[in-house]
């Protein structure tokens, strides 16, 4: 009853809620019957977290969010849109996550300027603000996003080429992403503001990320690589402007019937008023579905040389390790319910932490 | 005491006769409205891929699937025969396409009379039904059988 509670009394309280809700209604009524005026999807979620630490012993906290998606083709051009509103200090707030428009040149390749997801990996294209598609209901923390303490750039504006290579029964894509990254303000990442792109410091930069798909099926057994490089403008005395090299190699593959996701990366800083530093973290999360409905999943984060390491003092909340479990059921249509257990470890503090998720994809 | 053995077994044979007379071969076959692309081969791998998303391109024209969830049953076979994945996964799946890389996701049609009326309007465009409509629907050709077996 208790939680009952806090979510209605949270959720009450954000203006920005009811709007949403208001305008999914409107749209899902308006899209469910006109195929041809493209994907209008929202990613309604609401997170519960309660977690326990030594500086603190109980906190909790309830966050609605939900994310607009909106796709449309004209012709061989594409326009893909994605918002996301989240409380922030007692406020509704809403940022435009993605603003792409892209050109079919053909069948294998495509290519798209604008603000988009930066394709390093696999966890950050695949998913993103699209809590519903993820199984799990946390994201692992290197790839966590910018607004919220992530370390590593996960938006790019500029211009990205996709392709594909087909062998076969296998095949090769690749992806590549110039474009204007992020700059550091107050220990926090801050990517380019597409509505208002003179603000702020940043600098060109790139992602390129190799995939190979041994039976060309998506979503199947997948290899790959990607490397950036993004010279970063910080306002950190300790560490001037930080020229910063990704390395990162990445996996999806089945085992019987254990779906398994993994990647590494290797982080190098350079940085102008200090030392160089590197550290290296890597994830990898196995997911088992015994019933069309239930998935249990469990995920190990760790990393070396994260503990004294210079880039990271900026981010003192990044988590440098984390064991979970986690259960996922499947509601009704298009709706699922996630519970997690974690033992999280930060540079500062060690928690444990129960994390409640409702998520859904409405149309 | 022999004798009642030979009842029970009688029974058990009826019975199981029975149930079979209620199981009828049904066959679930691909289709198009497109006189363009009715001689077109399509391979189990092709099939699948257009209906995961997938739109490939064949000679002259880009073949895309119109989902049949007009009859339930029909839909659950599709589900288990072509996509191998509970609807929920399939639909995830299609969600999960569209969300990172655009465009839109193959219509669904809850009726036989508006998915018929699309295949015939849609150039490159082809479903699935069973056999029996597909012979009795005028405007539309059979390129293909996906699976056939018993039903209940």
């Amino acid at each position: 009853m208790h939680a009952i509670y806090i979510i209605y009394k949270n959720i009450m309280r954000l203006p920005i809620v009811s709007i949403v809700f208001s305008v999914c209604a409107s749209m899902y009524a308006a899209t469910s019957s006109a195929t041809d005026n493209g994907e209008f999807i929202v990613f309604p979620t609401v997170d519960i977290k309660s977690r326990t630490s030594v500086n603190n012993l109980d906190q909790k906290s309830t966050v609605p969010k939900a994310d607009f998606f909106y796709a449309k083709d004209f012709g061989h051009q594409r326009v893909l849109i994605e918002a996301l509103a989240e409380p922030e200090d007692e406020e509704s707030h809403l940022d435009l996550e993605r603003l792409q428009y892209g050109w079919i040149l053909n069948h294998e390749t495509e290519i798209w300027i604008g603000r988009f997801h930066d394709p390093l990996g696999i966890w950050n294209t695949h998913f993103h603000h699209g809590a519903y598609l993820e199984t799990s209901a946390s994201r692992p923390d290197v790839i966590h996003f910018e607004d919220n303490d992530g370390i590593l750039p996960m938006h790019i504006s500029g211009v990205q080429i996709n392709g594909h290579q087909g062998m076969d029964n296998r095949g090769m894509h690749y992806s590549l992403g110039i474009g204007a990254g992020p700059e550091i303000n107050n220990n926090a990442l801050v990517p380019v503001d597409i509505l208002d792109p003179g603000k702020g410091s940043h600098k060109l930069g790139s992602t390129i990320r190799f995939t190979y798909h041994p039976n060309d099926e998506e979503m199947s057994t997948q290899v790959g690589g990607a490397i950036a490089y993004y010279p970063i403008p910080s306002d950190s005395i300790t560490t001037g402007d930080i020229k910063q090299t990704v390395i990162s190699v990445f996996g999806i593959w089945d085992i019987n019937s254990f779906h398994n996701l993994g990647s590494i990366f290797h982080v190098k800083n350079e940085f102008d008023s200090s030392a160089d530093d590197s550290f290296t973290t890597a994830y990898i999360q196995s997911e088992f579905t015994w019933h069309p409905d239930w998935t249990a999943y469990g995920r190990i984060e760790s990393g070396s040389d994260v503990k004294n390491d210079t880039y990271l003092s900026m981010f003192p909340r990044s988590i440098t390790q984390r064991q979970l479990l986690g259960i996922r059921y499947e509601l009704k249509k298009n709706q699922a319910l996630k519970l997690e257990i974690s033992s999280l470890h930060t540079n500062d503090e060690d928690f444990d932490q129960l994390h409640i998720q409702w998520s859904a994809a409405i149309q | 005491m022999k004798q009642h053995y030979v009842h029970i077994l009688l029974i058990l044979v009826i019975f199981c006769f029975s149930e079979a007379s209620h199981a009828e071969t049904r066959r679930l076959v691909l289709v198009t409205g497109s006189r363009q692309i009715d001689q077109t081969t399509f391979s189990q791998r092709d099939i699948r891929r257009i209906f995961l998303g997938q739109a490939i391109n064949k000679p002259g024209y880009r073949i895309t699937a119109l989902i049949n969830n007009s009859d339930p049953l029909l839909y659950q076979v599709f589900l288990q025969k072509v996509a191998y994945m509970s609807a929920n996964a399939y639909e995830r799946h299609l969600l999960s396409r569209v969300f990172r890389m655009g465009g839109t996701r193959p219509p669904t049609y809850m009726n036989v009379t508006s998915l018929v009326d699309a295949l015939r309007k849609q150039t490159g465009t082809i479903t699935y039904m069973w056999e029996q409509t597909a012979l009795e629907t005028p405007g539309i050709s059979i390129i293909g059988e996906l699976w056939a077996g018993p039903v209940n």
